[in-house]
């Protein structure tokens, strides 16, 4: 119990595939390799061929296959197919591969091939000698060569166009019918539809004998033009089929354990054509077949711009309808259009073959669509040999507001109404004036000359600040402005007096700039000094000097011209000119 | 607000700087509304724009308008409206005008900013003549009275205050200006939206006249605008700002 529960445990702690694999039988790779070789039938007639058959087991891969078979001369040996199997012998899998060789003899009498050595997993492999009895006539009917037969649908089909093929199997006299498994369509230039493969049993006839035989069908595509050489290989396999088998009629399966026998065909060519070229349609993707399209269906056929509406397609026809790739929206400005999705197929209806479904999904992206664009497809039918059109065709829509930007509408907008006359309501009347105008159109903060103005003010404040500024400092220092003010009248003096037109206004204008240079120094009022005051302000060596005397002299001829009646001293006043603008340079130097 | 109030405002903003109308001027004017109430669309869009060359009327650009939907000309007609209600926000014609039109057109507005709401109440011009004189106004009251020596009076600071205050409200209404005078409107049919400013950039929406945008950047003649549909790049020549360049 404890090692039951154990490997329970066990068990339960592996992953799913570990349980697979280990639930599959052991693979047998130490049993010795061996090797068989026979003759199938080992008695033929004349004219007729038999197949011979090597087998071995062990893996295809790991025998060097030899480049040619010691046959006798009269007994020509050529390679038809090889494969490998998987074969349950008591509790362990092996791995069994076969050779098969046509054996076509060219005269009657016993040809046995000598033994030879085959490598196999690098060590030599004694092959079996065989015999074939080629016998001159036949006494008695005997067992033909079993081998599949292989049947397209036509010989000539264009690239792209499906073609069903079926391999056959039919039942012999010696060999009931049988299942074939591994059944591989060999050849280049096609691919193969194993989603339609169908496997059968029915009653065929054979010589005019009816006989069951096994059928197997399934359809290729031609993908190249040109010549294409089709054969099937597979192994028989009893009553062990590896899908649905449908049997039809009276048929007798006989049980018992499975031989395995890799049977072959003889190959058959079939002729694949191009596509005609220059007269191809648009929209045209490679679908090839006889479709059709039904009308196609709108989820709703009122639109808003921006929401997405669905179009079904369906397209019927050839049985190939799961290749079928649905065509490409167009590109247009007005439509954002999704590739189509399959939503899968659609039973046949009626007269109606089976269909295949695709969804589009549309959004409008302006109001003017009136329909649906068309969307263009065409394929190309094999039997008619020439294109057709399936393009899908626009599906009328309406979108509320279609009518912006449309000349149209808005005139059947404008018949309703008449904006700007009295009478439409909803609409403004007509201005009778041009009423408000601007010079521009635009933020006036956006023109430079609107922040040249926010200039102005703002000199205008800086100027008040200034002004005010120097109003104070005035105000703290009066010595400066009586200085200032001092200079600018002592110039306008020296101005009159530099423009005095005789002695007395000379002697005027020269005493009244000697007060006005002299008065800021008390400070004093400019009438209110007298000689003595200006003499004060000179400096002590030219008070007693030569300019002392001068301002002596003209205060004393002022006085003169002022109170005396004598005149005789003018001449000498108008001397003192020169002395008198030196003695105003040097006081208002002082200044 | 009353009648006169507005009125009064209009003519306080459209003083700044406003010529006197032309004789030229006023005869295109006329000559288009003859055309237009004769039926002769075209020829009174001609004259109007005409009459507008020089200098822009608010009654022009409404009556352009009216002109140009006549003609089946959707986003002409509103980007005049447009203007017109931009040059005179008081008079309720180009609203209404423009509220019919998006209704039958099926269109929307763009969405404003707060500030470009505030923005509509006045003309522009307006708020720029408030922010200015208010704001010197109220730098004048607090420093004048001190530049003349003046002792400052209760009036002084009630009518600083009241400026400054005038001048903080105008600052919103202000920015909306200029940022609403980056939006504008769609002339062309089927303007498509490219998500790269190429002409065979992916369309990202096709947008039908009249679609209002807004402006976000300029690259050479394309424009990248956003629109209710989405963002892209447009042609310059595919839409009219609200403001002239």
């Amino acid at each position: 119990m404890a090692a039951f529960g154990s490997a329970n445990a066990q068990t339960a702690s592996m992953t799913l595939p570990e349980q697979l694999m280990r639930s599959q039988p052991a693979t047998d790779l130490l049993a010795p390799a061996t090797c068989t070789a026979s003759f199938d039938p080992p008695q033929i007639g004349p004219g007729e061929k038999s197949i011979y058959r090597i087998t071995f087991n062990a893996p295809e891969i790991s025998i060097r296959r030899p480049a040619s078979i010691p046959a006798p001369t009269p007994l020509h040996l050529h390679w038809r197919a090889s494969g490998q199997n998987l074969q349950i012998i008591g509790n362990v899998a092996q791995t069994f591969s076969t050779f098969n060789y046509e054996a076509v003899p060219t005269m009657p009498g016993s040809f046995t091939l000598p033994e030879f050595n085959v490598e196999v997993y690098g060590k030599p492999v004694t092959v079996p000698a065989a015999t074939l009895v080629v016998k001159s006539q036949r006494t008695e009917p005997a067992e033909l060569a079993r081998q599949l037969v292989v049947e397209p649908a036509a010989n000539r089909v264009f690239v792209g166009e499906p073609l069903n093929v079926s391999v056959r199997l039919q039942a012999t006299p010696a060999h009931g019918v049988e299942g074939v498994s591994q059944l591989q369509l060999n050849g280049d230039g096609f691919v193969t539809d194993k989603s339609a493969a169908r496997q059968s049993i029915q009653t065929l006839k054979k010589n005019g004998v009816p006989l069951p035989a096994f059928v197997y069908e399934t359809r290729i595509t031609p993908i190249t033009a040109g010549t294409i050489k089709l054969s099937a290989q597979g192994y028989t396999a009893g009553m062990q089929f590896s899908g649905p088998v449908v049997i039809s009629g009276q048929v007798s399966l006989s049980s018992g354990p499975p031989q395995y026998l890799l049977l072959d065909s003889e190959p058959v060519t079939i002729e694949v054509l191009p596509l005609p070229t220059g007269n191809e349609l648009p929209g045209f993707n490679g679908a090839i077949g006889h479709f059709s399209c039904d009308p196609p269906l709108l989820a709703t056929n009122r639109l808003a711009v921006g929401d997405p509406v669905q179009l079904t397609v369906i397209f019927r026809g050839s049985p190939n309808l799961d290749r079928l790739h649905p065509p490409l929206p167009p590109r247009t400005p007005e439509w954002q259009i999704f590739p189509a999705t399959p939503g899968g197929s659609v039973a046949a209806a009626g007269t109606n073959p089976p269909g295949a479904l695709f969804h589009y999904t549309l959004i409008p992206l302006s109001y003017a669509p009136r329909a649906t664009p068309a969307i263009p497809f065409s394929c190309f039918d094999p039997a008619l040999g020439c294109y057709l059109d399936l393009t899908i065709p626009p599906v009328p829509v309406t979108l509320p507001a279609a009518n912006a930007g449309s000349d149209v509408d808005t005139a059947q907008l404008l018949a309703e109404d008449v904006p700007g006359s009295s009478q439409s309501p909803g609409w403004s009347r007509l201005a009778a004036t041009p009423g408000p105008r601007s010079a521009l159109l635009g933020p006036l903060q956006l023109h430079p000359w609107f922040w040249f103005v926010q200039g102005l003010p703002v000199l205008g404040f800086i100027g008040l600040g200034m002004w005010e500024r120097r109003r104070r400092r005035w105000e703290q220092h009066p010595e400066w402005r009586r200085l200032r003010e001092a200079r600018r009248a002592l110039r306008r003096a020296r101005s009159v007096l530099e423009r005095a037109a005789d002695d007395a206004d000379f002697l005027r204008g020269a005493v009244s700039a000697l007060q006005i240079a002299c008065a800021p120094h008390y400070p004093a009022t400019p009438g209110a000094l007298v000689c003595g005051d200006i003499l004060q302000m000179l400096p002590a060596a030219e008070r007693e000097g030569e300019p002392g005397k001068t301002v002596r002299r003209i205060f004393a001829a002022a006085d003169t011209a002022a109170f005396a009646a004598n005149t005789a001293t003018r001449s000498n006043v108008s001397d003192e000119r020169v002395r008198l603008k030196k003695i105003l340079a040097n006081l208002e130097e002082r200044l | 607000m009353n009648l006169s109030i507005k009125k009064l405002l209009v003519l306080v903003a459209l003083l700044m700087g406003v010529p006197a109308l032309g004789m030229a001027e006023a005869d295109f004017f006329r000559d288009g509304v003859v055309a237009y109430e004769a039926g002769r669309y075209e020829s009174a869009a001609h004259s109007f724009k005409a009459s507008l060359d020089k200098h822009v009327f608010a009654g022009t650009l409404l009556n352009l308008g009216l002109a140009e939907w006549q003609q089946g000309h959707t986003g002409e007609a509103i980007a005049a409206w447009e203007q017109s209600a931009w040059l005179n926000p008081f008079d309720p014609g180009a609203r209404i005008n423009l509220s019919q039109a998006r209704e039958r057109a099926g269109l929307d507005p763009l969405e404003l900013t707060r500030c470009e709401i505030a923005s509509t109440w006045l003309p522009p011009g307006l708020w720029a003549g408030m922010a200015t004189l208010s704001l010197w106004l109220a730098v004048a009251m607090v420093t004048l009275p001190e530049f003349f020596r003046r002792r400052k009076a209760g009036w002084h600071q009630t009518l600083s205050a009241l400026a400054l205050g005038l001048f903080l409200l105008s600052l919103a209404p202000n920015i909306g200006v200029l940022t609403r005078a980056n939006t504008g409107i769609l002339t062309g049919k089927n303007t498509s939206l490219r998500r790269t400013p190429t002409p065979s950039g992916e369309v990202v929406v096709t947008l039908a006249a009249g679609e209002s945008c807004r402006r976000l950047r300029v690259r050479g003649d394309d424009w990248l605008v956003h629109t209710r549909r989405g963002n892209g790049w447009i042609e310059r020549q595919q839409a009219q700002l609200l403001r002239v360049e």
